[in-house]
């Protein structure tokens, strides 16, 4: 029995329950985990309930939240789940909701996501094979208009045209996007589920499911469209939150994953690359333009075709192509601070040794 | 790349050559291990991908190496453009052969068992 939130259900009942007839339902739990996400969080459960498949049961899983989200997914028709406490951080909500899964698989959706109408019915195949733990599909910025949603949007377009097809040819996707995956609920659960020892829960869970044997997919067909930081205070929030969480990742996860072939030296070349690329934009780059010339200030844009090529292979086919050469630019703008919260995060968690674990919502 | 991960350096080259690997490792095993039409046409297209990338950083090298022997007109022309596609496979290669030494040494103090195969 589920212990749904002390709000009256509505007249069209539970679940997907109001929705049209879906041609096929799976055996899928939707959650949501949601702190103060009433501004969007209709918007998700409006793209869930639209899709081409059925899904058993949406939990939203209100962390407290201080503002109408419970309302929000009553008004809606789906479940609310209200923990005794806010749980602190995604994981610990999406954990509390994991007790009361009872179907075979389980997804979980940011609460400011949205889904391509066919992104479950896509997604879902990759779990058909009894190997795979966990699939994720392919994300793009709802939004792409401020300075940081463009480089972010830049930023997605390499890295899922480009970076993350190879990665899953090899058979070793990198990360199951937290924003959207699909999990095999038996082995989400043999693993203790989404673990709250680092704040990167989605990379902590991909790599210790490839620790444990089971094969993790990326379907690019599966398209996901997040809210991303707009403005310069969500985009830091983000940033320290990603660059920590790798951090404490591979410095969790580090003697295993030397025994993991691909994978162990995707993620060496993303550390030295993120470390070098970072002091060489923020100490190298200006001291030599100073010192010798400020022609090697080009150096901060010398990798552009490395980014321009699979960004416009992404984006030709959507019919984006101005959008993307737009957007170019705050790519290397957003890339520069992103150095700056990187080479913090590793001051911070191997250098001084104070880990950062307090969750901050950022998108 | 991982989106909020400064650096797209020798994590490029890595993939560049992961791609040009593609379709050789599609020719060798992939019969063996039952690969499909939408494999196959994902190996042509990332493939191509890399080609293109290759030829732009090409194009980008020449006109650097252009641009810095004209700032500096007693640099040997070459130097540039040499030093930057020495550098970053070299780094490559030291990254892995340090990943080889960690894995090594772990094994020598009785580390974990090998992860089966997925």
């Amino acid at each position: 029995m589920l212990p749904r939130a002390a709000v009256p259900e509505t007249e069209e009942g539970l679940g997907h329950q109001a929705s049209a007839p879906p041609a096929r339902l799976l055996p899928l739990t939707v959650l949501v985990p949601a702190y103060n996400e009433g501004a969007s969080l209709g918007d998700t459960i409006t793209s869930l309930k639209a899709q081409t498949v059925g899904i058993a049961e949406i939990l939203v899983i209100d962390d407290c939240s201080t503002d109408d989200t419970a309302d929000v997914a009553h008004a809606l028709g789906v479940t609310v789940l209200r923990p005794p406490v806010n749980t602190g951080s995604k994981a610990g909500a999406q954990n509390y909701a994991l007790q009361f899964v009872e179907t075979e698989w389980v997804l979980a959706i940011d609460a400011d996501t949205t889904l391509a109408p066919d992104a479950i019915e896509r997604l879902a195949p990759a779990l058909a094979d009894e190997r795979v733990g966990a699939a994720c599909g392919f994300v793009l910025p709802r939004k792409v208009e401020t300075l940081w949603e463009r480089g972010r949007y830049c930023e997605y377009l390499v890295a899922f045209s480009f970076y993350k097809q190879i990665q899953d040819y090899y058979s070793k996707p990198l990360i199951a996007s937290g924003c959207f995956s699909m999990y095999r609920t038996s082995l989400l659960r043999a693993v203790g589920g989404w673990s709250t020892r680092t704040l990167a829960e989605d990379m902590d869970l991909t790599w210790t499911m490839y620790e444990r044997g089971h094969a993790v997919r990326f379907v690019p067909d599966a398209v996901s469209y997040p809210l991303e930081p707009h403005d310069f205070h969500f985009m830091g929030r983000q940033l320290k939150r990603w660059s920590h969480g790798y951090v404490q990742n591979v410095r969790v996860h580090w003697r295993e994953l030397v025994r993991i072939p691909y994978l162990r030296v995707a993620v060496s070349v993303q550390m030295w690359d993120a470390i070098v690329a970072s002091l060489l934009y923020l100490v190298v780059l200006p001291l030599l333009a100073v010192v010798v010339t400020p022609w090697l200030l080009l150096g901060y844009v010398i990798d552009v075709p490395v980014v321009l090529v699979p960004a416009l292979a992404g984006a030709v086919p959507r019919g984006e192509t101005r959008r993307a050469l737009a957007s170019l630019p705050a790519f290397f703008v957003l890339r520069t601070v992103n150095a700056v919260f990187f080479l913090r995060a590793l001051w911070s968690e191997l250098v001084v040794g104070r880990t950062f674990l307090t969750y901050e919502k950022g998108h | 790349m991982t989106a909020g991960i400064p650096g797209v350096g020798i994590s490029g080259l890595f993939y560049i050559l992961s791609a040009l690997w593609m379709p050789l490792r599609e020719l060798l095993t992939g019969r063996r291990r039952g690969s499909t039409g939408a494999a196959r046409a994902l190996v042509v297209r990332q493939t191509m991908l890399a080609v293109g990338i290759l030829a732009a950083m090409s194009l980008t090298a020449w006109l650097m190496g252009r641009g810095l022997t004209m700032a500096f007109p007693n640099l040997p022309a070459r130097t540039p453009t040499a030093a930057a596609w020495l550098v970053a496979p070299l780094s490559l290669a030291g990254v892995y052969l340090t990943l080889l030494i960690v894995r090594f040494v772990l094994d020598l103090r009785g580390g974990r068992p090998p992860v089966p195969p997925t």
